[in-house]
């Protein structure tokens, strides 16, 4: 939980990140930190099946149906080509 | 106002000659000026307040309008303005008057290269400018030159547009507010951020075109609260080699301007692919400014329901209420749609990935350079600087990092399935006015960087309460669905008159 975070928690894991964090900064990314704890915690408790899988390497357009509507917008009749990939991988 | 073609081709054949054009008092790239110019002497008659993109080229290319002319423009109304209003940290004059010069006398010898030929415009001082400074805010970079131009600068240059400078930002892009720009519609009200370089010098009729960025909105944000247009391409669209990032997953950078058609034109040079951005996608490219002119009657609108705007402004629900009826008047199908149940944690996932990704970038310079970064702000808890953020982030795990992917392909997926039935969705651009309170939990602007589906925030009015400042409202779309967004904002621009609007500077 956010609130179980001390200076000493962000002192060792910036040590254990090889960052070193001043004692007069420690305050300010505690506060700072906790605040992103907060919203991991929503993440945390949010429901998501097991196997769901990261968008770890973002490619929209892989996961993007060969729509009407896409096809639609994207054609420009002395433009498209033969074969074009949607997107890279 | 055109200047006349005789004129024009005097000067073009001074041009092929090579004899000086403008003042010899040009000088290599320098600050912006720090103290009022005073009222720089009239162009030419050229009116940039009047003048669009679209109508400075159609002058251009009929040669009733010299680049040189028109760039000497823009550097009076920034002399003039801009020690009030902030936008610029950079002016390239000697780099923009050669460039203008290189335009003019092409242009005179019929080898004109297309809208953008002689226009000026800026950039956000992300893009890396070879041999122009480019600092993206932060001390940090203060002295960095780049040895190469984005590729997003080399294809404008390209295009023949002219860099007139480079624009304000928060330090490195970090925040919905620009630190030492000003509201061009009321000095004392931000411009939003962090594209509120760009975004005010297009208000102030200083340029004609703008490059952004945005990780969080930060494109469609200072649009709408300058009262111009921004774009947020599909992800991939528009490659972001060479553009100092925020978030590899969550940035895009696309155009800002005055009108649909102006960044349409601008959307058209900026996109592509490019092996040098992982995330480049490989598609075709449409003419966006020919497909802005398709009819929009019977395309099918969705909208949020009134209870999901609950917690918005009275002027920003307003705006979007009336933007509706518009869209209806041109035959636009509107009907309410469900929200998708993870739109409640995309901006918790949006910023989980957004700071990781940035501790990532930033780790080199905390280890190097930390004291350079800009100060905590110790007058206000609630102003956290750069370096805290991102020393912050940098503590996360990456259990947490992938929690909140894992999170982003859910959103992704039921983003999908809700846009399946639709063209569009219309949405309010801002929460609120320009520095009026208003904090509701979804502000459909980090999360289209969540999810890279395109998005375009347009003039749609003005406040009521305070008066004045400009209002919009947000069209997007499924991926690469630029031209169905542009089309509809397009549609309700030509049905509105918002756009024509100009501050009283």
């Amino acid at each position: 939980m956010a609130s179980d975070v001390t200076k000493e928690t962000i002192q060792a894991l910036a040590a254990a990140n090889g960052l070193h964090l001043p004692e007069n900064r420690l305050d300010r990314v505690l506060k700072q930190y906790q605040s992103f704890l907060r919203l991991t915690d929503r993440l945390n408790a949010y429901d998501l099946k097991m196997d769901a899988e990261p968008s770890t390497v973002f490619t929209l357009t892989a996961e993007v149906p060969d729509s009407p509507s896409a096809r639609k917008s994207a054609a420009a009749p002395s433009q498209q080509k033969k074969g074009g990939s949607r997107g890279n991988r | 106002m055109a200047i006349d073609r005789r004129h024009f081709l005097e000067i073009s054949a001074a041009a092929i000659t090579g004899l000086a054009l403008s003042p010899a008092s040009e000088s290599s790239s320098q600050s912006a000026p720090a103290s009022p110019a005073g009222k720089a002497a009239a162009s030419g008659g050229v009116d940039l307040v009047a003048l669009t993109l679209t109508g400075a080229a159609a002058q251009i290319r009929q040669k009733q309008l010299s680049p040189v002319e028109l760039l000497d423009a823009s550097l009076d109304r920034i002399a003039r303005l801009d020690s009030k209003i902030g936008a610029f940290i950079t002016v390239a004059t000697a780099e923009a008057r050669e460039a203008a010069r290189a335009s003019e006398k092409e242009i005179a010898q019929g080898k004109y290269r297309g809208p953008l030929h002689g226009i000026p415009v800026c950039l956000k001082d992300t893009n890396y400018t070879r041999g122009i400074l480019t600092t993206a805010a932060t001390p940090v970079l203060k002295d960095f030159v780049p040895s190469f131009d984005a590729t997003i600068v080399r294809k404008l240059k390209n295009a023949g547009a002219i860099i007139v400078g480079k624009a304000r930002l928060p330090e490195f892009s970090f925040g919905g507010e620009t630190p030492g720009t000003h509201n061009p519609w009321n000095f004392s009200r931000s411009p939003g951020g962090s594209s509120g370089g760009p975004a005010a010098a297009l208000a102030s009729s200083m340029v004609l075109g703008a490059s952004g960025g945005d990780t969080s909105g930060s494109i469609r944000n200072p649009a709408a609260n300058c009262g111009v247009v921004g774009h947020k391409p599909t992800f991939g669209l528009v490659s972001r080699y060479g553009v100092i990032p925020i978030s590899w997953t969550l940035d895009h950078v696309g155009p800002m301007a005055r009108t649909v058609e102006d960044c349409a034109i601008l959307l058209k040079v900026m996109a592509g692919y490019d092996p040098n951005d992982r995330f480049s996608a490989r598609v075709p490219i449409p003419d966006y400014p020919q497909l802005l002119k398709r009819n929009v009657r019977g395309m099918k609108l969705g909208i949020p329901s009134p209870s999901v705007l609950e917690k918005f402004h009275p002027d920003s629900k307003r705006t979007f209420q009336d933007a509706v009826k518009t869209m209806e008047g041109l035959g636009v199908q509107v009907r309410e749609v469900k929200m998708p149940p993870s739109l409640e944690v995309a901006s918790a996932s949006h910023t989980i990935i957004r700071i990781a990704e940035a501790a990532a970038y930033h780790r080199q310079f905390l280890l190097t350079r930390a004291d350079r970064y800009l100060p905590d702000d110790e007058s206000s808890e609630a102003v956290t600087r750069v370096r805290t953020t991102v020393e912050a982030g940098s503590l996360l795990t990456a259990a947490q990092y992938l929690r909140a992917q894992q999170v982003r392909k859910v959103f992704i997926q039921e983003l999908l399935e809700m846009y399946s039935p639709l063209d569009a969705l219309l949405t309010p651009s801002m929460p609120g006015p320009p520095g009026e309170p208003a904090n509701p939990p979804v502000t459909f602007r980090p999360e289209y960087n969540l999810c890279g589906f395109p998005a375009c925030c347009i003039p749609a009015g003005f406040s009521q309460s305070p008066p004045g400042l400009p209002m919009g409202v947000q069209i997007s779309a499924k991926p690469f669905d630029d031209a169905v967004v542009l089309a509809l904002a397009y549609a309700f621009e030509s049905a509105t008159e918002w756009h024509k609007k100009r501050p009283n500077l």
